[in-house]
């Protein structure tokens, strides 16, 4: 069965956070005009909710980063959450994209209800960070800066 | 109206019931097997993807037909233009009748359009027979799934995929 937001969201991250929220239970995500379907192989009311939870807090957390213009070489780009989502929180995952395209994934600690993720040797190019919870109501944030050549 | 197997006449008088039963309803029949088919093309602002590893809707209203049949064969055709991120990824194509995946396992079949170039649409195009059919109301979707990391994408901003059934 499918869970639907009425947005269109992009796929990849939707996936990430989808996989990591349901594991086995989901086979992946699609996306259309004006929606998001979450793809579950059962009917489990546990993973309905959870499906339901990770469409609803796509794009919720708030980050920040340190600016959203940076110049090759010059100072790096840190990536801020504090958020309250994410206080009970040890760890958060991550993808970074430049230029539509998979530069590099992890995940990163929480201290004191606070996330930083400096990025170093970025660059030129426009960046996408993606920032999800791996627990809890799977809440995700995305920031966005560009990188210009020295 | 059914098809009714045409009598052989001999010497008996042509009767308004037989040319009705015979002729009329049997032409009529042809007819309407004849004028069944359900066309959709899709005219998008945002194109299709998915990363599902099992068979889902490529779209569940615009990729969708409903038909109504007379009993017998129908002919199912796709054409459209996909691409997938992986260039070693496979992506696979299934159709659902009446909400069921029509051919087993792999589905009807099996694309590389990522190989060479991932960033380059290319066409994708099939035919193919549901026979013997029963009478009356029926679904077709066009269904896909991509291997495990993968995804892929219909384009229907600048191409439009076009997705038909024909009773013939």
């Amino acid at each position: 069965m499918d869970i639907i937001s009425k947005q269109a969201l992009p796929l990849w991250l939707l996936d990430a956070v989808a996989r990591e929220a349901l594991g086995a239970a989901t086979c992946g995500v699609s996306t259309g005009d004006g929606h998001s379907r979450i793809h579950l192989l059962s009917e489990n009311p546990g993973e309905q909710r959870s499906a339901s939870e990770v469409l609803a807090g796509f794009g919720s957390l708030r980050l920040a980063p340190s600016a959203t213009t940076f110049t090759e070489g010059a100072a790096e780009p840190v990536i801020n959450c504090q958020d309250a989502a994410i206080a009970p929180d040890s760890e958060l995952a991550y993808i970074v994209q430049m230029d539509d395209v998979e530069l590099k994934r992890g995940r990163g600690a929480v201290v004191d209800g606070k996330f930083s993720l400096p990025l170093s040797g970025l660059s030129a190019g426009s960046y996408l960070v993606f920032v999800y919870r791996i627990g809890g109501n799977f809440a995700s944030g995305i920031a966005r800066f560009s990188v210009n050549r020295a | 109206m059914g098809w009714t197997t045409p009598k052989t006449w001999s010497s008996e008088p042509l009767t308004s019931i037989d040319l009705n039963t015979y002729m009329r309803d049997n032409q009529n029949h042809l007819k309407d097997r004849l004028d069944s088919s359900a066309v959709k093309s899709v005219n998008g602002t945002r194109n299709i993807r998915t990363t599902s590893t099992i068979f889902v809707d490529v779209d569940e209203e615009n990729l969708a037909l409903d038909l109504t049949t007379h009993g017998g064969d129908v002919l199912l055709g796709f054409t459209g233009s996909v691409l997938n991120t992986d260039t070693a990824g496979m992506m696979n194509i299934n159709v659902a009748v009446d909400g069921v995946d029509y051919v087993a396992d792999d589905g009807i079949v099996r694309n590389n359009p990522g190989v060479g170039d991932n960033n380059r649409y290319k066409p994708l195009t099939f035919v193919m027979m549901i026979p013997g059919l029963a009478p009356g109301a029926h679904t077709f979707k066009l269904r896909w799934k991509v291997s495990y990391g993968n995804s892929a994408t219909m384009n229907v901003i600048k191409l439009h995929p076009q997705f038909w059934a024909k009773e013939i």
